[in-house]
């Protein structure tokens, strides 16, 4: 009814990021590491004490009933998703999980369609980036979209969760 | 966590729950609750109780009780969206399903919660249901990508996200009977799943005016404009926002 029911307004594409652009001769490994170191000091400063912690520190200082793994030896896997085309272009997501934390999350390839979907990309992907490190510290533990089908549950964040096996 | 997923109702059923005495039992049985519903309300089965209602087979005393339960919460949703999500408004007659997996999911979380559980979250093709002592860290996805998140909530008890990938047929405008979509993305969080996907759906019809039908309800929501804005109402759980936050 009124808008002023409404608090908050940004863009979503608005916040400023780096374009994960893979070049066939580039390891990809080292350019998703700027980008994300990248993308978390430019939200350093907008954030309000949020900022992911050693992981040591939060574990000491913030309670959290929730379930902890097993103290056992640090296992990291990568899990790289499929390769999933949209009207906007390509990409595949690639993460890696240490104890049960998504510790990183890029991208292996990408490829934009059209100048368009390159903005949109331009912007989206750090997003992701430091969303999901963002995340890690929060333990994320599902994800919430409009209803998929099983296939496409097959390609979506939620499967790349229950495949990584945060199960702690 | 253990985690289990099910390929039920058209969609795959992620199950997480914490580990507990019983807990592969209530697993079990949360999915056969799964698998009833789908039997009693896919329209994709000629001879589902919901299929025969359409067909106009079944008097009203003959319509089973989760037929009766879930045209009920429809007819309650409807009311409170404004008519913004009307399964009556479907093209080829009552169609709940949009409603159906909310509904089952949070029957199945009940499953859970029942054998003593301590924490549990369904996650029925991206509508989740869930309890426990701590709220659960939700991302909200992206409505561009489904490998990307718009920010991430604390949630208690259920969320629920709509958009443009959707059937067009749920997305339906009263005022016009035209499929609409007003917003590139919806989502609802509060204490029923089965009534904040319809609000999702309705808000994602009605637009961000529609943003005011949550007033003095327990629900609230986050919604994506197409033009690549995110609006929130000041209840919303956001936990890790993605995006600077500025007055309206």
């Amino acid at each position: 009814m009124r808008r002023s029911s409404m608090i908050m307004s940004g863009t979503v594409l608005g916040a400023a990021g780096v374009m994960v652009l893979p070049h066939p001769s580039t390891p990809q490994q080292v350019a998703i590491a700027g980008n994300a170191g990248a993308v978390k000091a430019k939200h350093a400063k907008h954030s309000s004490g949020g900022a992911p912690k050693p992981a040591a520190t939060t574990q000491a200082t913030t309670p959290k009933p929730k379930p902890k793994p097993k103290p056992a030896a640090p296992a990291t896997k990568t899990v790289v998703g499929s390769l999933v085309s949209d009207p906007y272009g390509q990409m595949q997501v690639k993460m890696t999980v240490t104890n049960g934390r998504i510790t990183n999350v890029g991208f292996t390839s990408f490829v934009a369609n059209d100048g368009q979907s390159m903005s949109i990309d331009q912007y989206a992907a750090p997003i992701l980036i430091h969303e999901s490190i963002a995340a890690q510290s929060a333990h994320i533990q599902g994800v919430s979209g409009a209803t998929y089908t099983s296939n496409e549950y097959m390609q979506s964040l939620q499967a790349a969760i229950d495949k990584a096996g945060l199960k702690a | 966590m253990i985690t289990h997923v099910e390929h039920v109702m058209g969609t795959a059923v992620s199950i997480t729950v914490e580990p507990g005495p019983g807990d592969a039992a209530a697993i079990a049985a949360a999915c056969a609750v799964l698998h009833d519903a789908d039997q009693t309300f896919s329209t994709f089965k000629e001879g589902s109780a919901l299929s025969r209602h359409r067909r106009g087979e079944l008097r009203s005393d003959e319509l089973p009780a989760d037929l009766l339960e879930v045209l009920e919460l429809s007819a309650r949703a409807a009311r409170l969206t404004g008519g913004y999500f009307d399964p009556w408004a479907m093209p080829g007659g009552v169609d709940p399903t949009g409603l159906v997996k909310g509904w089952a999911a949070q029957r199945a979380l009940a499953c859970l919660r029942d054998a003593g559980l301590e924490a549990a979250t369904v996650n029925a093709g991206g509508d989740i249901a869930c309890f426990g002592p701590q709220p659960w860290r939700i991302g909200v996805r992206h409505p561009h990508d489904a490998d990307r998140l718009v920010c991430v909530a604390d949630v208690w008890e259920a969320i629920a996200t709509s958009g443009g990938y959707e059937r067009p047929g749920e997305l339906l405008d009263p005022s016009n009977g035209q499929p609409t979509l007003r917003l590139a993305q919806a989502t609802v969080v509060g204490e029923d799943l089965a009534l904040a996907d319809a609000y999702a759906t309705a808000l994602a019809v009605r637009g961000e005016q529609g943003l005011g039908m949550l007033d003095g309800t327990p629900y609230e929501a986050v919604v994506v404009t197409h033009d690549g804005r995110m609006l929130a109402r000041p209840g919303f759980p956001i936990a890790a926002p993605t995006l600077e936050r500025t007055a309206a």
